[in-house]
């Protein structure tokens, strides 16, 4: 007995279809996991579950939950969204009514889920258990964009609705707090025997939350059946590429040989004023570092890891000359500096890739005039030795010369991604800074960085800074781990002493929270 | 809440203090009116005169400035409250309307005539009325006043035609300031999420959507709304209303510093008056504004 | 990351409401600069055995109380008030863009300064400015100008302030400066085209208003005299012939309104196409 049944669904927007014939079902309890790439349909199919598909979307098909037709008056399917079927939808984090607060989101949802009596305590409650514990007083403002996340999740399921479906729930949190939203969502499904429809292209938390699994690809169901079968025995090409882009195996064969320091970093403390809070309640300046010490040796790949808010970009900032410490000094090739006052003669020698390439290239300008531009570091070069520079880098990059022509926004983010990294390299620089490489991409340019990061390594003998919080790609690029938190330096070490025998507390969490890789090792 | 109107009445009183300084020291300039007291000390006996009432004695009229102002602001007043309330009316009906179906050709049309409304001088569109409904159908009268209390509903009826021609355009921009705030809400995640919790749309609409558009109506045309006193005292012009517009402007011809002076006084101080107003209303409705405090 | 991708709207629309903002405006700032050496009369030839004539082969639009031809004084009316809200706007623009740009670039008190400054401005419109100075120097053009340009000034401060806080913070912003660019390139390069775009579209809208405010202070008999042409001061005469001929009154009225609204189209148009273009990087980000 199918507690919600899906037969046919096909969505449309203006002639153009986004959902072709989908069907399936999920029983009572069941735990099912749709994947599939960005754009693939999935979150139109959460939407028009939820009867919440825009004004211009056309939807056929027939739906059922607990054996009745979806009803469609508005108002029912309404009452059956506050007391059966919870959910989170996409883009979560901005889903908090600015002029409310947190605690009143959660009452109204107590109320709307037919609850009755005194809501203070529920609501207590159930912001603890997405760990925003004593915040039900405050706007949605005070909150950062991940604890708004962890809102709408108690939000969704403080009303203890007998389906979730969940899109994304745990979409721009670090690992700690990712992992803490998958757990709460498995506690509601093993302790009240709540279904689930996950929508999320981390095939990950699908393995651990779900028991059955559906692949989209573009708009139709490709593939459905037992997770232990879809992910064991994928049958359908697309589920074998969506399993082997989640995977790093990046190994390179060829390394850099290490050789003495490059850059040492003595004591450096960043503070930032804050505005007080009034004339008499003065607020301390926010320390984002606080006595960071360390050196990385020419030809060495470190990951700078840690909780968001530890001070990570802070330094790979001050160290690419984009920012100043408050005090202590760094140390590049013998020469002191505190940020940025970066000797010139220094500047080209360490970059930095940002984290969002969309936002780091000039819409106004062609491709390759913004990877042109560092150049002007070493004016002293022939113009045939930088074109051919130029050239030399793109194609090591992977893409052709023919298309610096063209305008940032013609390109998707992955192919962002590797221009962002060739203008980079247009230096011939020694240190290359990566500020969260892959989080801006895509599940299929993500698997590919760390191949690329790690021959580009190996061609012009870089030394790489890359910070990310993504445990996989560490362990595929880095040589060495250092791990922050609250602006101090944690723990050092490879990656194997720190991710499989954790000893801080800190390094203990990330390392806990950390999903277990999916299927069996593919066959390259 | 109170730290808030605390702070915002410490700025009402700087911004008054310092525009009467300017208006004073500008009207200064003017050749003749020096007399042998120190210029600080006469606008101090100025500012403190108009806390007790006393504005001064006009020249060209020979009668004291205040008792002149009090009479047109009788005038002026209820032709600006009149004029709000209709611009209201117009902006939040047609603007909601419209919203309903942002995408029909009704609302298209409709926010095409708003575009059209906020291009015409108010005070073209009073001469376009009294042609019309004045000189033409004979319904009302063309101008002149009179006095409440002569005749309260015939005082009405002149302000009604001045009232529209100053409500119109301002209405205009109000509708587009509400239909966009409101076509805005019912696109935001956040009242998708709240119908995602159970309510319906409308609901959605009424509890969240509403309040945010509400506030973001009144930070954009708050502005306007506070200049509707402006707009007045032109058309008064169009329809020979013995308001505060003509005693200024026939001051100004006849260089009555005086008067001048204080009938600017009057008009900024009803500015910053209503801008306070509507501070106030941001912060009621935005508890943001309203945590401020200084200790 | 969205898999619903907003329904585009129509390059085309966007574009002729830009084209016909655009065309409109020149043509009716053509018709002003054609006055500046010919009208079919001159309009300070008063002719009172000719006034209030009816359209025909000698005035195409009739003559006013005075006997000037309606045509000519339509003609210069439209050169002084795209005159006057030019100046206004240039004398906006002159002192509120640097005051912006300081108050974005220094931050802290100077910021709050400005800030202040302009919120300080509201409780002088162009009304209340014009009072002052017309009574202190008598009407004017002078007095026009002056009055709405002070109006601008913080319209335009806020607008650049803002425009320059947000590509200030941009990434690209950045990486020019890792790029070895020293500030000024940066500015030049990366900076201020964006930010000439949006205050191109400031100072369009603020035209339209100025239109209108020299209008409404004309009539009210505070900005241009006679002999100076002006739509406003055309109204203030037309009053007392409203009933005998409608068309003094009509004429100069539609030519404001057509003047702000084909101006506010353009607006809108160099508006939309900004947003065009910025919205370009954020439309396909999840383009795989």
């Amino acid at each position: 007995m199918a507690l919600l049944e899906v037969k046919d669904l096909t969505v449309t927007f203006g002639g153009t279809p986004v959902l072709d014939a989908v069907s399936f079902a999920i029983g009572k309890g069941q735990r099912l996991g749709l994947i599939g790439q960005d754009g693939a349909g999935k979150s139109v199919a959460a939407l028009a579950l939820l009867g919440l598909l825009p004004d211009d979307a056309e939807q056929t098909g027939s739906l059922a939950f607990d054996d009745a037709p979806m009803p469609a008056s508005e108002r029912a399917r309404a009452k059956l969204r506050g007391k059966r079927i919870g959910a989170i939808v996409q883009s979560a984090h901005q889903g908090l009514d600015p002029l409310r607060s947190v605690g009143d989101h959660v009452a109204e949802a107590l109320r709307l889920a037919g609850q009755t009596g005194e809501f203070g305590p529920q609501v207590d409650a159930a912001l603890k258990d997405a760990g925003l514990d004593g915040r039900g007083a405050q706007y949605p403002r005070e909150l950062s964009a991940a604890e708004r996340q962890l809102a709408m999740v108690a939000i969704a399921l403080c009303g203890k609705p007998d389906l979730l479906i969940a899109d994304e729930p745990a979409a721009g949190l670090d690992l700690v707090a990712q992992r803490q939203v998958l757990d709460l969502i498995a506690r509601n499904c093993s302790e009240r025997g709540m279904a689930l429809l996950l929508i999320s292209r981390d095939l990950r938390a699908v393995a651990m939350l779900c028991t059955r699994v559906a692949v989209l690809d573009r708009g139709r169901l490709v593939e459905l059946g037992d997770k232990a079968d879809v992910f064991g025995h994928p049958r359908h090409d697309h589920t074998r590429a969506l399993m082997a882009a989640g995977r790093f195996r990046a190994r390179t064969l060829m390394r850099t040989p290490i050789g003495g320091a490059l850059l040492e970093v003595r004591n450096l403390v960043r503070s930032f004023r804050q505005a007080d809070r009034s004339l008499f309640e003065p607020r301390p300046p926010l320390v984002a570092l606080d006595g960071v010490s360390l050196s990385i040796r020419s030809g060495e790949s470190i990951a700078l890891t840690g909780p968001a808010g530890a001070g990570k970009s802070t330094l790979g900032r001050i160290i690419a000359g984009l920012d100043r410490a408050s005090s202590g000094e760094l140390e590049f090739d013998h020469d002191v500096y505190h940020g940025a006052d970066l000797p010139r003669s220094h500047r080209h020698e360490i970059s930095f890739v940002f984290d969002d390439p969309a936002r780091s290239f000039n819409p106004a300008l062609t491709i390759g005039e913004s990877i042109a531009e560092p150049l002007r570091l070493q004016p002293q070069r022939p113009m045939e030795e930088l074109s051919a520079r130029i050239v030399e880098i793109v194609t090591a990059v992977g893409l052709a010369p023919e298309m610096l022509g063209r305008y940032p926004h013609e390109f998707a983010a992955g192919d962002r991604q590797r221009f962002a990294i060739a203008r980079a390299l247009i230096t011939r620089p020694r240190l290359v800074i990566f500020d969260e490489p892959v989080a801006a991409l895509d599940i299929f340019s993500r698997g590919e960085l760390p191949v690329l990061l790690n021959r580009l390594r190996a061609d012009f003998g870089l030394t790489y800074l890359v910070i990310a919080h993504d445990l996989d790609m560490i362990r595929v690029v880095a040589d060495r781990v250092i791990v922050m938190d609250k602006g101090k330096i944690v723990a050092t070490g490879t990656p194997a002493q720190l991710l499989d025998d954790p000893q801080e507390p800190v390094t203990r969490a990330l390392a806990a929270a950390a999903l277990p890789e999916v299927g069996i090792v593919p066959v390259f | 809440m109170i730290w808030f109107a605390a702070k915002k009445v410490l700025g009402l009183v700087v911004t008054l203090v310092a525009a009467a300084a300017i208006v004073f020291v500008v009207l200064d300039l003017l050749p003749g009116v020096t007399s042998d007291q120190p210029a600080l000390e006469r606008f101090l006996r100025w500012l403190a005169g108009m806390l007790v009432g006393d504005f001064g004695t006009s020249a060209s009229l020979g009668a004291p400035v205040g008792p002149l102002i009090a009479e047109r602001l009788a005038v002026t007043l209820p032709l600006v409250a009149l004029a709000t309330l209709l611009a209201i009316l117009i902006g939040g009906l047609v603007g909601l309307g419209a919203a309903r179906r942002p995408q029909s050709i009704w609302a298209k049309a409709v926010m095409a005539s708003a575009r059209l409304g906020i291009a015409i001088p108010d005070f073209w569109l009073g001469m376009l009325l009294v042609l019309l409904f004045s000189l033409t159908l004979r319904w009302l009268p063309q101008g002149g006043f009179v006095p409440w209390q002569e005749n309260a509903l015939g005082a009405l009826q002149s302000l009604i035609l001045p009232g529209v021609a100053v409500a119109v355009p301002l209405g205009a921009l109000l509708a587009r300031a509400v239909y966009d705030a409101v076509v805005a809400a019912q696109g935001a995640e956040f009242v998708r999420a709240a119908q995602a919790r159970g309510l319906t749309r409308r609901e959605a609409m009424q509890r969240h959507g509403l309040r945010n558009a509400a506030l973001e109506v009144l930070s954009r045309a708050g502005p306007a709304l506070a200049l509707l006193i402006v707009s007045a005292v032109v058309v008064e012009n169009v329809y020979y209303l013995p308001g505060l517009g003509r005693l200024i402007l026939d001051a100004v011809g006849a260089r009555d510093v005086v008067l001048v002076r204080g009938g600017l006084a009057i008009l900024i101080f009803a500015l910053a008056g209503t801008m306070f107003l509507i501070d106030l209303c941001e912060a009621w409705a935005d508890p943001r504004l309203r945590a401020w405090r200084p200790l | 990351m969205s898999d619903i991708a907003a329904t585009p709207q129509t390059g085309g629309r966007r574009y002729r409401a830009l084209r016909t903002g655009v065309v409109l405006s020149l043509l009716l700032l053509l018709v002003g600069f054609v006055s500046i050496v010919w009208t079919p009369y001159p309009i300070d030839a008063i002719n009172v055995g000719a006034a209030l004539q009816e359209p025909g082969a000698a005035h195409w639009l009739g003559t006013d109380h005075l006997g000037r031809d309606l045509l000519s004084l339509l003609m210069k009316g439209t050169l002084t008030s795209f005159i006057v809200a030019a100046i206004a706007v240039a004398f906006g623009a002159a002192i509120g863009i640097p005051l912006g740009l300081l108050a974005a670039h220094w931050g802290g008190l100077a910021d709050q300064a400005v800030l202040r400054a302009t919120g300080f401005l509201f409780v002088f419109p162009a009304l209340v400015t014009a009072v002052l100075l017309a009574t202190v120097a008598g009407p004017s053009e002078v007095v026009v100008m002056a009055a709405v340009g002070l109006v601008n000034v913080p319209v335009f401060a806020r607008v650049a302030r803002g425009a320059w806080l947000e590509r200030k913070a941009v990434d690209y912003a950045a990486a020019a400066r890792l790029a070895g660019l020293g500030g000024w390139d940066i500015v030049v390069v990366h900076l201020l085209p964006g930010l000439v775009a949006v205050l191109l579209a400031q100072a369009t809208v603020q035209l339209g208003v100025g239109v209108l405010a020299e209008a409404t202070l004309s009539y009210v008999g505070l900005g241009a005299l006679p002999p100076t042409a002006s739509l406003g001061l055309m109204l203030k005469d037309a009053q007392s012939y409203a009933l005998l001929k409608p068309a003094l009154m009509l004429l100069p009225g539609a030519m404001i309104v057509l003047i702000v609204v084909s101006v506010g189209l353009a607006a809108d148009g160099i508006r939309g196409m900004l947003e065009r273009r910025s919205g370009a990087n954020g439309a396909d980000r999840g383009a795989a």
